[in-house]
């Protein structure tokens, strides 16, 4: 067995039926021990979140506000696989695959909430000021010594899918929208997407973060501009859409359409791994990639910085049922049924005044903040493995990634990065598990009045 | 030179001894808030001075001090005669000495007076209704010394003031207020104001103790117990019910300010 046929093997595994039970059957045993946080403290989350964007820049004496690292998490979450993979999503499970994405991110939500909950509570601070946190950081000192193997694992993950998901993939979708819609060359496209991603990096997390409160409203602006148009031209066609998220959720049958021009159908089987796989794998939850954003965060309780997670999940909730529901109510999915993702997204902003134009600006920048924060993420990883030397070396090779991205091939390594990005969930929903009990009582604490107390530190 | 303490030698004793050994000469005593000085011929009070008081009632307001330096000068000759070389003048020093006894007011005349909110009915005389009003941030020297009443009088009442809780002697602190942001904090708690360890540290160096915080919003005051926290810095946490109490809502911008208790 060669090492790429091992790789297909193992990619089938992660992203699979059983992994995705793995993923729901964590939220939901998260869900148990924090008391359903999704749903009895959402108001509070809200308050907490939303409720105070006007201290969104004040600090709590950190290097990054609360608010800030919540941008870097949404600025990596928040990408193409909204637009394209939620089409893709209902190309595969049919319109019903959205109610069971509804599930997947509702369970998903305790998911997140507890990660970044544990990447505040275990990250450590430097006398500079600095932190390192993640799933890495938790694994390591939230389960002892003994699991070091396991964080050093997550962050050898992270440091290599980052030049996959975070990286070739998301240049080669700036070059490709860049160069279909506005005719730049991927070269050009590459040398201005290294420049950037270079120079941001170079300036750590103070500047990444900067970028991403700026990039996240900015992808929010534009998704939009580009969907309210399209909502608009097909508002007569939503409530039927919704009717059929809902009728078509168990089994849907087409007599004859589809992209392959036959009778369609499918089982209830398809339709769960197509809505369950966009819930989990759009939003991250699980993965463990947003808490090493979180941990950044200086916040004076773990559970307020947990709140931003909450909250991270319902706006990219909100951004993928609009789209999903957009294109369901446009009626294109039957025509696309099985076919390309990409040319069913291209047909339903056709229908936008600023035509297909729009899709390729939004996508150019969502993948572009998508790649800033997954470069800070590898590169958190790599200097949890290699220690503080590995940052420059690290941020050089991601800026030279990012301008052979736009250019083509290296479809082997971005294949191999795709199935460590998601392995990088085994290690921290094993974490998850064994820490869920003190995410339940960090919970209690918090909502007693009793102040933080950080886990005592050890070499 | 005789010199010393009055909270190692009373003044009643200085004065008996003064008086005894027929002594003239200037007796001055050096308090933090005022200059005294008595003034003796013959080993008779002949002049006293006590801030802008003169006379006998400068005299009755230097009988009430417990602690401050003094020294006795013999060779200062008396400026002017405010008090009667008489046995009436003797018995009444006397008096008031007795009188001074039974008053109960803090040693340090420094700390300065603030009116308290008090739970449950309070009856004070218009008297002693006065005496707040005028009493109300000034220091207790400077209370004793400025008001319609005798010091000692004044004292007397400051004395049941305190008592009674209704006005409160604190360490008079020029802490300038530090701007923070309203937080909440969840759970039953009250009277609780969480505040960033490092401040709360530096705080407590200032006052050099136990203390207490003042939080000022555009149209109130309130006092809390502080409470340091990790990573609270630019923040006050206040429990829900307080907020409600106070009217407040989180990123209310609010001064707070330590008060010695």
């Amino acid at each position: 067995m060669d090492i790429l046929t091992l790789n297909d093997y193992v990619n089938r595994a992660v992203y699979g039926e059983w992994m995705m039970l793995v993923f729901i059957l964590v939220g939901l045993y998260l869900s148990l021990r924090a008391g359903f946080p999704q749903f009895s403290r959402l108001g509070v989350a809200l308050r907490e979140t939303l409720g105070a964007i006007r201290e969104r820049f004040l600090s709590f004496g950190g290097q990054i506000t609360p608010f800030q690292a919540a941008m870097v998490a949404m600025s990596a979450t928040i990408g193409t696989g909204h637009i394209i993979g939620m089409v893709g999503a209902v190309l595969l499970g049919g319109p019903g695959a959205v109610l069971w994405m509804w599930v997947a991110y509702l369970v998903g939500m305790a998911t997140k909430f507890s990660e970044a909950v544990l990447a505040v509570h275990f990250r450590r601070q430097y006398t500079d000021g600095s932190v390192l946190g993640g799933p890495m950081v938790y694994i390591r000192y939230g389960l002892g010594r003994r699991m070091a193997w396991l964080a050093a694992l997550f962050a050898l993950f992270t440091a290599i899918a980052a030049f996959g998901i975070g990286n070739l993939s998301q240049a080669g979708a700036v070059g490709a929208a860049l160069a279909q819609e506005f005719n730049v060359p991927p070269a050009i496209t590459g040398l201005l997407v290294a420049l950037l991603v270079g120079i941001l990096l170079a300036g750590g997390i103070r500047s990444v973060a900067r970028f991403a409160q700026v990039v996240v409203p900015l992808k929010l602006v534009l998704f939009f501009l580009a969907i309210l148009p399209l909502i608009f031209i097909h508002l007569e066609n939503l409530p039927a859409a919704f009717v059929l998220v809902v009728s078509s959720a168990f089994s849907f049958q087409a007599a004859a359409g589809g992209a392959a021009g036959a009778a369609v159908s499918l089982g209830l089987a398809e339709i769960l791994k197509a809505g369950v796989g966009r819930g989990i794998f759009a939003n991250e939850a699980g993965l463990g990639s947003a808490a090493i954003a979180h941990a950044q965060a200086q916040v004076d309780h773990p559970v307020r910085q947990g709140f931003w997670g909450l909250t991270e999940m319902l706006l990219s909730l909100t951004v993928t049922t609009l789209m999903a529901l957009t294109f369901i109510a446009s009626g294109l999915w039957q025509r696309f049924l099985g076919g390309d993702r990409v040319e069913a997204a291209r047909a339903l902003f056709a229908e936008h005044p600023l035509g297909v134009a729009a899709l390729g600006l939004m996508l150019a920048v969502f993948a572009l903040g998508t790649m800033v924060s997954w470069g800070f993420y590898g590169e958190e990883g790599a200097a949890y493995l290699f220690g503080e030397g590995i940052r420059w070396p690290y941020r050089l090779t991601f800026a030279t990634f990012a301008f052979v991205g736009p250019l083509g091939g290296l479809a082997a390594l971005t294949s191999v990065a795709d199935t460590l990005n998601g392995l990088m969930a085994i290690p921290n929903l094993i974490a998850l598990l064994a820490l869920g009990g003190l995410v339940g009582q960090l919970l209690r604490e918090f909502f007693s009045g009793l102040p933080w107390q950080p886990p005592e530190e050890e070499d | 030179m005789l010199s010393g303490n009055l909270a190692e030698f009373p003044l009643l004793r200085l004065l008996e001894t003064l008086m005894g050994a027929a002594r003239g000469g200037a007796l001055l005593i050096e308090h933090p808030s005022f200059a005294g000085s008595i003034y003796f011929e013959g080993g008779h009070p002949v002049h006293a001075e006590a801030g802008p008081l003169r006379g006998l009632k400068a005299l009755e307001l230097l009988a009430g001090l417990k602690s401050a330096p003094f020294r006795f000068d013999a060779e200062q000759a008396t400026p002017e005669r405010s008090i009667e070389r008489s046995l009436e003048t003797h018995q009444l020093i006397l008096h008031q000495f007795e009188a001074w006894s039974e008053v109960h007011l803090p040693h340090n005349w420094e700390l300065t007076l603030h009116g308290c909110l008090i739970q449950g009915p309070t009856q004070l005389s218009p008297l002693e209704a006065d005496v707040l009003a005028q009493a109300q941030g000034k220091s207790l020297a400077q209370a004793l010394m400025s008001g319609r009443l005798s010091p000692l009088e004044t004292a007397q009442v400051l004395s049941k003031l305190l008592r009674l809780g209704v006005l409160e002697a604190r360490i008079h602190l020029t802490v300038e207020p530090e701007p923070l942001v309203v937080l909440t904090l969840y759970g039953g708690g009250q009277g609780v104001a969480a505040i960033d360890e490092g401040l709360f540290t530096h705080w407590q160096g200032l006052v050099g103790g136990a203390f207490m915080v003042r939080l000022r919003t555009k149209t109130l005051e309130a006092t809390l117990r502080p409470e340091p926290r990790l990573n609270m810095q630019g923040r006050v946490g206040l429990f829900e019910r307080d907020m409600r109490q106070l009217r407040l809502s989180r990123g209310v911008p609010v001064e707070v300010w330590p008060e010695a208790r």
